[in-house]
């Protein structure tokens, strides 16, 4: 398959970032290079979130409009959001280990993002489990809403639970709290890893719809 | 000049920087590539209804 002119920009987009944060970012002094995880973690959990909010909306949406291209969206977006959330739930363990001494507690943060992760994993088994595409539309877009429901949670953990978890730097109201280089380097990162996603998220609805073509669609809208 | 006792030396982590990095790069690299092959063999699939 032919890369197109977007996934290209995503992955030059993401080495320049990378190239960056390995020879222009400087060390922290306290944490050394562990952390500059901060640049692979943080971003890829932005984009979980914004690939699981656009599940949300899509499948209200869907279940008003009944529109087969908004399902199709979600489906997408859900399963990239599970990629980027398997790099933040990898990447987090390894910066803890060095600085928290643990690899994994059951902060509420910590805790909170596996069970997105669980809730998204179970809404590709359940799309995977029903073969009759309105019924597999609609049953999906109830748990893609809920799933979406625990993102707002999982942001203000940190500030309604006692938690090991770092507040955001970024996210937050005031300035942000990082020194400039550092702060061009996360924005750099966040804008890179957000086109990846962009680009995973058209090639992922691409085959979604090659693949409804090529089955027979007396099922939907019956 | 001596060395000022009270100074910090930056630790040594870096293996778990780059395992991260590698890691991210494993996922997105392997999904990518796993998506792309289920494209190719959905356009190579025999008795493909639609022409475009």
């Amino acid at each position: 398959m032919k890369p197109t002119p977007l996934s290209l920009a995503a992955i030059a987009a993401v080495l320049a970032t990378f190239v960056r944060v390995i020879f222009f970012t400087p060390l922290e002094a306290v944490q050394g290079p562990a952390q500059k995880i901060l640049y692979v973690h943080a971003p890829s959990a932005w984009v979980a979130f914004m690939a699981f909010g656009l599940v949300g909306l899509t499948s209200v949406l869907y279940l008003w409009l009944k529109e087969e291209r908004l399902d199709r969206v979600a489906e997408s977006s859900a399963e990239v959001g599970i990629v980027f959330t398997t790099v933040v739930l990898i990447t987090g363990p390894l910066w803890g280990k060095p600085i928290w001494g643990a690899y994994w507690t059951w902060d509420a943060r910590l805790t909170l993002t596996l069970f997105l992760w669980f809730v998204y994993v179970a809404y590709i088994v359940l799309r995977g489990a029903i073969d009759e595409r309105d019924m597999r539309a609609r049953y999906s877009a109830v748990l893609g809403i809920l799933g979406a429901l625990l993102i707002p949670f999982i942001h203000l953990s940190v500030y309604l639970f006692r938690t090991l978890h770092p507040r955001p730097i970024l996210m937050k109201p005031g300035a942000p709290s990082l020194p400039g280089e550092m702060l061009t380097t996360l924005l750099l990162a966040f804008a890179s890893f957000t086109l990846l996603y962009v680009a995973l998220l058209r090639a992922r609805y691409r085959y979604a719809v090659e693949r409804d073509e090529a089955q027979p669609v007396e099922a939907f809208g019956a | 000049m001596r060395p000022n006792p009270w100074r910090r030396s930056v630790p040594d982590n870096s293996v778990y920087y780059h395992l991260a990095y590698v890691a991210a790069t494993l996922i997105y690299a392997g999904y990518s590539i796993r998506l792309a092959m289920k494209r190719n063999s959905l356009k190579s699939r025999p008795g493909r209804t639609h022409t475009p």
